[in-house]
């Protein structure tokens, strides 16, 4: 064992033996700091500080977090941040009557409707030197264009519908060669 | 104040308790968000959020006792949900970490106080090099100062799963800090 001094030959002879102390120290350096230890392990793990320096720094830095960490617990998020806050959280005053009609789905539909009801009475109202009122003229004139076309319509309709009545009793007479009569047996 | 009796008038909708009440937990709540987004403005958007469902349940609000927690895991699930939103949109730009915590050292000796400052941003440039997991929990149980068990139910994990994540994070932090040059 010549050439080896104190702290070498606990290496050398860990090394040999149970292997570095180290990583059980590791294990255990929470509960250290926290001082969680029963006191014999306590004492074991202050000695093997007093010969290892990175164990020593591991816990310096474990006890280092310890004291600044709290320090992070709250942050500054500004001076107007409260009135922020209060202002989002103040209960939004309560719709008009205007801005709840306003805001209804068929609002638009209706709207609409009235208007054409209102232009159409503005039309048909009579006017001073126009007692049949201004719209009287081209609304009869709209109807009387439209009323032939709605005539054929109604007579085109019509004739279909009699065509369709017509056709009915011939299915039923069955005269048709093939279709409706029954074939001879034979 | 007594803390019992400021949640009482907070409850009951008081106006000037319920100031007391954002002016008090506000920087909590938004040191919290900054850690989870690491973004100012996000967080404070989210803090703003926190506190106005607070508002919307107030008749929800726990005792002084459960609070802190309570207030931790509304946060906790703002923060998460906005991360989710977040995910592919990525903040561009942000204040530095010194303007948020105050970070600047206010130590009269110009030599003394830039080593602190150092020290600060150096302690939160390790934390933002931890796993998420190791993170949180750093986070929760070391600067949030939760009990293991408020974080195991917060968490949904087992205890001992807490204890040992939360060593193993210290220890992560340690070695970061180590590295750094804090053991000396």
């Amino acid at each position: 064992m010549e050439g080896f001094r104190g702290p070498d030959l606990t290496r050398a002879i860990l090394a040999r033996t149970t292997g570095g102390s180290c990583e059980a120290l590791r294990a255990q350096a929470c509960a250290y700091v926290d001082g969680e230890l029963e006191p014999l392990q306590a004492d074991l793990v202050a000695a093997h500080l007093t010969h290892c320096p990175a164990c020593t720094a591991l816990v310096a830095a474990l006890r280092a977090a310890e004291v600044r960490l709290p320090a992070l617990r709250a942050a500054d998020p500004g001076p107007w941040f409260t009135q922020r806050v209060l202002r989002a959280c103040r209960p939004a005053p309560a719709p008009s009557l205007w801005s709840r009609l306003l805001q209804r789905p068929r609002f638009a539909l209706e709207a609409a409707y009235v208007g054409a009801a209102l232009g159409y009475l503005l039309l048909s109202l009579p006017l001073p030197g126009r007692p049949e009122g201004l719209g009287a003229e081209p609304v009869k004139g709209l109807v009387a264009a439209t009323k032939p076309g709605i005539g054929a319509l109604a007579g085109g309709l019509h004739a279909m519908a009699g065509t369709f009545k017509t056709r009915e009793p011939k299915r039923s007479n069955a005269t048709e060669p093939g279709r409706g009569a029954p074939r001879p047996s034979h | 104040m007594d803390p019992a009796e400021l949640l009482r008038l907070v409850r009951q909708g008081d106006p000037l308790a319920w100031e007391a009440f954002v002016r008090e937990h506000q920087g909590r709540v938004f040191g919290l968000a900054y850690h989870y987004t690491t973004h100012a403005e996000d967080a404070r958007d989210l803090t703003q959020e926190v506190f106005v469902r607070i508002y919307q349940n107030l008749g929800r609000m726990p005792e002084v006792e459960g609070l802190v927690g309570w207030l931790v895991r509304l946060t906790r699930n703002a923060c998460i949900d906005f991360l989710r939103r977040r995910k592919a949109r990525p903040p561009a730009w942000d204040l530095p970490v010194e303007e948020v915590f105050g970070l600047a050292s206010g130590e009269a000796d110009p030599e003394t106080a830039h080593l602190e400052t150092v020290r600060r941003r150096g302690l939160h440039q390790a934390l933002r090099e931890l796993t998420d997991l190791n993170r949180e929990m750093i986070l929760l149980k070391e600067i949030q100062g939760l009990a293991l068990e408020e974080i195991a139910r917060l968490l949904d994990v087992p205890l001992g799963t807490v204890k040992s994540r939360s060593n193993r994070a210290r220890l992560e932090l340690a070695d970061k800090l180590t590295a750094m040059g804090w053991g000396g």
